[in-house]
């Protein structure tokens, strides 16, 4: 009976101990990018690049939880991806720390971690982004500037940019959203 | 994290191991086989839906007043639906598998007795998700069941119990509703 005892003991020590992480919850949190974001460029140069500035300051979910905000659990970008061209093209997302202003996707490819990516859209395709390949399209790099700016400021801007395949590339990328599951204990 | 993982897995194969050390055989030792299937829902989680639950467990009576019961179960996290921008979109439940022990006040069905138990537990919890990394961690549970014995050493049993899984600063919770049936085995004296 003694051993017994002991035993439970052990076991409601090792209960409580993680109990001090029962206020946190997850809660999900949107930033509303640009409807349409045109991304163009030959071998040239390019001659559009598409950009999100995120403020998730503006976004009422991460206010609301921010003081007590502990990590970022996973990271999507959702919407869709119009192939505006009659090749194949790979559109890629690079995200940098604070608001930034590149128009350059060589100073955004300097400067940036690329964030998700690439994947193929074929010809005058429309490819409507699925919110689990999407999380699983995010890269280390990226995830970590996003998830240290997110715990910080809050503020972080996304590029979408174009791989050469071709000659040429032309893509819209709309209804663009950047999608946040917060854990957080407030 | 994988080093965490293979910490976290040791740690837990450890637990269960001293359990069931502890509970060394001072009457005759009573083994049960159980199945169970329930509900896994997710506490405080805006990502991850409710989903099935199943698994089967060793009921182990061999302390007076305690039975020690080493678990297997996988529950499946449900599709959690969002709409952004008028579009709506899914996103997958973890996957939870999970293993350890428990250790109940009574006798779980292995014999006469009071039909209620509270119980508490501790395993390895393995939460897999499409699109993040897996991750494994030590956790906790805490419940109460009730069994009814039928003719011929089987029982059925209906428990409820609260689980948490600590990851790094946060945790995830979820309450498992669930019925099963077992069968206890003649008692090794």
């Amino acid at each position: 009976m003694r051993r017994a005892h002991l035993v439970l003991s052990c076991l409601a020590l090792a209960l409580a101990s993680g109990a001090c992480n029962l206020a946190s919850r997850t809660v999900i949190a949107e930033s509303e990018g640009p409807a349409a974001m045109n991304v163009a460029g030959t071998l040239a140069g390019s001659t559009a690049i598409g950009r999100a500035q995120v403020d998730l300051n503006q976004v009422a979910v991460y206010r609301n939880t921010k003081s007590g905000l502990q990590a970022v659990a996973d990271i999507a970008l959702l919407g869709s991806i119009k192939n505006n061209g009659l090749t194949i093209v790979r559109p890629e997302f690079f995200v940098t720390a604070d608001t930034t202003s590149f128009t350059n996707p060589a100073l955004v490819r300097t400067n940036g971690v690329r964030l998700w990516g690439p994947i193929d859209v074929l010809p005058s395709a429309l490819v409507a982004l699925d919110w689990n390949k999407s999380a699983a399209l995010v890269g280390a790099g990226g995830r970590e500037v996003v998830a240290r700016e997110t715990t910080g400021d809050g503020r972080f801007t996304i590029y979408a940019l174009g791989v050469v395949t071709g000659t040429s590339w032309n893509f819209t990328v709309q209804d663009f959203r950047t999608i946040l599951i917060l854990e957080t204990d407030s | 994290m994988r080093g965490t993982n293979r910490k976290s897995d040791r740690a837990a194969m450890l637990l269960v191991w001293v359990l069931l050390a502890v509970a060394s055989p001072v009457h005759a030792v009573t083994v049960g086989l159980g199945v169970f299937g329930g509900e896994n829902l997710p506490l405080a989680q805006e990502d991850n839906d409710p989903g099935p639950q199943w698994g089967i467990r060793v009921p182990v009576h061999a302390v007076s007043n305690v039975t020690f019961e080493p678990f297997f179960a996988i529950a499946d996290g449900g599709r959690h639906e969002e709409t952004f921008g008028g579009t709506t979109y899914d996103r997958i439940g973890f996957n939870v598998l999970s293993y350890g022990a428990i250790a109940a006040w009574g006798r779980m069905g292995l014999g006469s007795g009071f039909p209620v138990f509270p119980y508490v537990g501790i395993g390895s919890y393995r939460l897999a998700r499409e699109g993040a990394e897996a991750r494994t961690e030590l956790g906790y549970s805490a419940g109460v069941g009730y069994a009814y014995a039928l003719p011929v050493g089987f029982a059925l049993q209906a428990r409820s119990e609260v689980v948490v899984v600590p990851t790094d600063e946060t945790s995830r919770r979820f309450v498992n509703l669930n019925v099963g049936v077992q069968f206890r085995f003649h008692p090794v004296p």
